[in-house]
């Protein structure tokens, strides 16, 4: 299981579930700056859709060997927002759309001490967007739909399967406890003849530290409804996933889960890295 | 923890102060100023300039320490053995300086390969066979057979050779350039391909039209030279290429004894590349058969001919091979000729006689004269062959029919999983139980969730408990978290 070379006929799916909810618009911390939630889950979407991009980057060109789709939740519904509203994108269309560039400059220090100035530029296929409430319920919805017309495609039965990151900072407006967890177990028992499919549950934070990520148990997580919510959502992390997760949490015991509470923008990376690892499955 | 594209972008794009012992480098870039680089599974290569010469800094992906002794091997190798065959490489321990998310620096090691000055053999062979140029074809192939017998001597093995990282240099000598999967022993896989690139140069340089019926893998891979040989064998009944009908035999065959079966592939493949090519009467007419499908009033017959032709050909089930053209699927006989041509969007390889294939109104089920048994009117649909039952869904709902297309079970349930041990998971209603074969209810739908049958006994969740039960749905055990 989860071992399945990843290949042009035999792709995986990446899916992104972004809430882009009102609150969203608080500020944490990425790097050195003050930037809205928003902005730092744009960034570090837009950041590993670029990894992704580079990835399939071969000397013929860019070889399709994913399929990407983000969905974003606001307001009163969830809305597809890559392309021009598909589901499902393919990284050679992708790196050829004309979005949005920003240049980041950071000062950074080398290990000798000296700070040299760094420029890096971001691409944004996902614009940071915060405003109204929170539909994380018609987000899953959509994923459910996706996910399970994309695992029936009889060509991805022998793919590895897909993985979904749900990035959040709150609790769904339009569902309960039941709806939800329900939502997500449909959610996760679809899949690929390699496994079932990866989701994973991130809150994002504003404040530092306290992070929890990938907790082994509820007794790890703090006692709330909502960490109730996103703990019985999440999948647990596959056994190869393990070597990875104990990189960032060393000491603990398996099983996982595929969660992470009050996370910094740079938690959000490990575990997004972490939580797309199979990309190094290429075949 | 292993380092990413996006982190090593950054780095080469930054170069100031980053590189420990390669002050001065900087990357090459394209139109959009972003660094030109390609992506393996183990490795990043950044194409950069330094002290003005060009070279290929090669970035490892891969945190496996494996990985990084062997290519520290294959390195150190390349910079000690004294060929004309192998590009230097060099091997630069904490060489890079990138920085994580939280703008944490770490050092990772890099590899320094220089570019080789000549030209990569794709290139070469494409502007021969635009221009008919014969001799150069053939000359760039003269030096294979030493290459290949100096990696036997040496025990060398390349691990993935490819005309475009296969260089010509001047004097016709070819370079190897890639060592991400390099080992330090033989390998036949190596010595077949290039012999195998013998025989395709041979074919060009008979008719240089051909290079373009030729794909990738048809120059350098044993097994898809060995599907062509079938046809050249045909083909080619002139004497004058009895040395390369040897040599596409001799691919082909096993033996007990490595060293002698290389001498002779080697000695075939030298006189190959020595003896004189001349045109090949067959082999034009072959060339001609391919121009010719796009006339669209040909003077002679077409000749379905797989090379060049299709961009995917699967392997070969119930004597047939779906293949796709770039834009829609077919099946073909092992002559290469269209079996059935239904212009599918997708095809499955046929098992046990039946195939699933996609349309535009849907997915069917046809068999292997392409008559539909099932119609192509479905949302999904899963043949398993092993048990004989199609799984069809139409507007959410599936059923179970029989591989004569008879319909065993309605559509009326939401979900149906692979049958295990004859039952058959199922969900109705929000509620699991099994099906049989046959389409009937095997156990009634009462659970919250059911597992596969294993050695008779699935694990399944009933009343919030979770319970194992038999195959005629007696509970037998209950499991206690």
């Amino acid at each position: 299981m989860y071992s399945a070379r990843i290949t042009r006929l035999n792709p995986t799916a990446f899916i992104f579930l972004i809430d882009r909810s009102g609150s969203m618009e608080e500020k944490t911390t990425f790097g050195n700056e003050l930037i809205t939630k928003a902005e730092a889950v744009a960034m570090i979407t837009n950041m590993l859709i670029r990894e992704l991009i580079n990835r399939c980057r071969k000397e013929d060109g860019i070889m399709d060997y994913f399929e990407i789709a983000a969905i974003g939740y606001s307001g009163e519904k969830a809305s597809m927002l890559l392309g021009s509203g598909e589901s499902f994108i393919k990284p050679s269309t992708l790196a050829q759309a004309k979005v949005r560039k920003k240049v980041i400059s950071r000062e950074l220090v080398l290990p000798n001490g000296t700070s040299v100035i760094n420029n890096s530029e971001i691409k944004y296929w996902i614009e940071p967007r915060c405003e109204g409430n929170t539909p994380m319920k018609s987000a899953l919805e959509q994923a459910l739909e996706i996910t399970s017309r994309w695992c029936r495609k009889q060509s991805n039965h022998a793919s590895y399967p897909p993985t979904i990151f749900n990035i959040t900072d709150g609790e769904a407006t339009d569902g309960d406890y039941e709806t939800l967890t329900e939502l997500a177990s449909e959610l996760k028992s679809l899949g690929t003849e390699d496994g079932k499919t990866l989701f994973m549950n991130i809150n994002i934070s504003s404040g530092q530290g306290n992070s929890i990520l990938f907790p082994a148990s509820k007794n790890e997580i703090p006692p709330s409804r909502y960490a109730d919510i996103l703990y019985d959502m999440s999948s647990v992390m596959p056994t190869e996933y393990n070597e990875a997760i104990l990189a960032i949490k060393p000491g603990t015991i398996p099983p996982f889960r595929a969660m992470g509470m009050n996370t910094s923008a740079s938690d959000l990376i490990d575990m997004m890295n972490i939580g797309s690892r199979s990309i190094s499955r290429i075949l | 923890m292993a380092v990413t594209i996006s982190q090593y972008i950054e780095a080469v794009q930054n170069p100031n102060g980053r590189f420990r012992t390669l002050a001065g480098i900087y990357p090459v870039t394209d139109e959009s100023d972003e660094p030109l680089m390609t992506t393996g599974d183990i490795c990043a290569d950044f194409e950069v300039i330094f002290e003005g010469k060009p070279y290929i800094l090669k970035c490892l992906l891969s945190a496996s320490t494996k990985h990084k002794e062997h290519l520290e091997s294959v390195s150190l190798f390349t910079q000690l053995i004294q060929t004309p065959f192998l590009v230097p490489h060099k091997y630069l321990e904490d060489e890079l300086t990138v920085f994580d998310a939280s703008e944490k620096a770490c050092t990772v090691d890099t590899i320094l390969c220089q570019k080789p000055d000549g030209t990569p053999l794709n290139r070469i062979l494409e502007q021969a066979a635009s221009m008919n140029d014969s001799s150069t074809i053939w000359n760039t192939g003269k030096m294979l057979p030493k290459m290949a017998a100096w990696m036997w001597d040496n025990e060398f093995s390349a691990g993935s050779l490819s005309t475009k990282t296969l260089f010509i240099r001047s004097g016709n000598i070819p370079v190897m350039t890639d060592y991400t999967y390099a080992r330090r022993k033989r390998s036949l896989t190596d010595i077949r391909a290039i012999c195998s690139l013998e025989a395709a140069l041979y074919c060009c340089a008979c008719e240089p039209r051909l290079y373009k019926t030729f794909l990738e893998e048809h120059l350098t891979s044993r097994n898809k030279l060995i599907s062509l040989a079938a046809d050249l064998n045909v083909r080619l009944g002139d004497e004058q290429t009895s040395t390369l009908i040897g040599l596409l035999a001799l691919l082909s065959t096993e033996c007990a004894n490595y060293d002698e079966y290389v001498a002779y592939l080697l000695e075939l493949a030298s006189k190959l590349a020595s003896e004189e090519p001349t045109r090949i009467t067959s082999l034009s007419d072959m060339a001609d058969d391919i121009t010719n499908e796009s006339d669209p009033n040909p003077q002679k017959p077409k000749t379905d001919f797989t090379a060049g032709k299709y961009t995917y050909v699967g392997e070969p089930n119930c004597n047939l091979m779906r293949a796709f053209d770039g834009e829609k699927w077919c099946y073909i006989d092992k002559t290469g000729k269209t079996a059935i041509s239904g212009n599918f969007i997708d095809a499955s390889d046929f098992e046990e006689d039946r195939a699933v294939v996609e349309t535009p109104e849907g997915f069917g089920l046809i068999d292997t004269n392409g008559k539909f048994i099932l119609p192509p009117s479905f949302d999904d649909l899963d043949w398993d062959s092993y048990n004989n039952i199609a799984i069809a869904t139409k507007d959410g709902k599936s059923g179970i029919f029989s591989r004569s297309g008879e319909q065993l079970s309605p559509l009326c349930y939401d979900q149906i999983l692979n049958c295990s041990e004859g039952l058959i998971p199922a969900r109705k209603n929000g509620m699991y139980g099994y099906l049989g074969k046959d389409g009937s209810v095997a156990i009634d739908f009462k659970f919250d969730d059911v597992f596969s049958f294993r050695d008779g006994v699935a694990r399944v969740k009933h009343s919030g408990h979770e319970i194992l039960i038999d195959a005629d749905g007696n509970e037998i055990d209950r499991i206690i978290k």
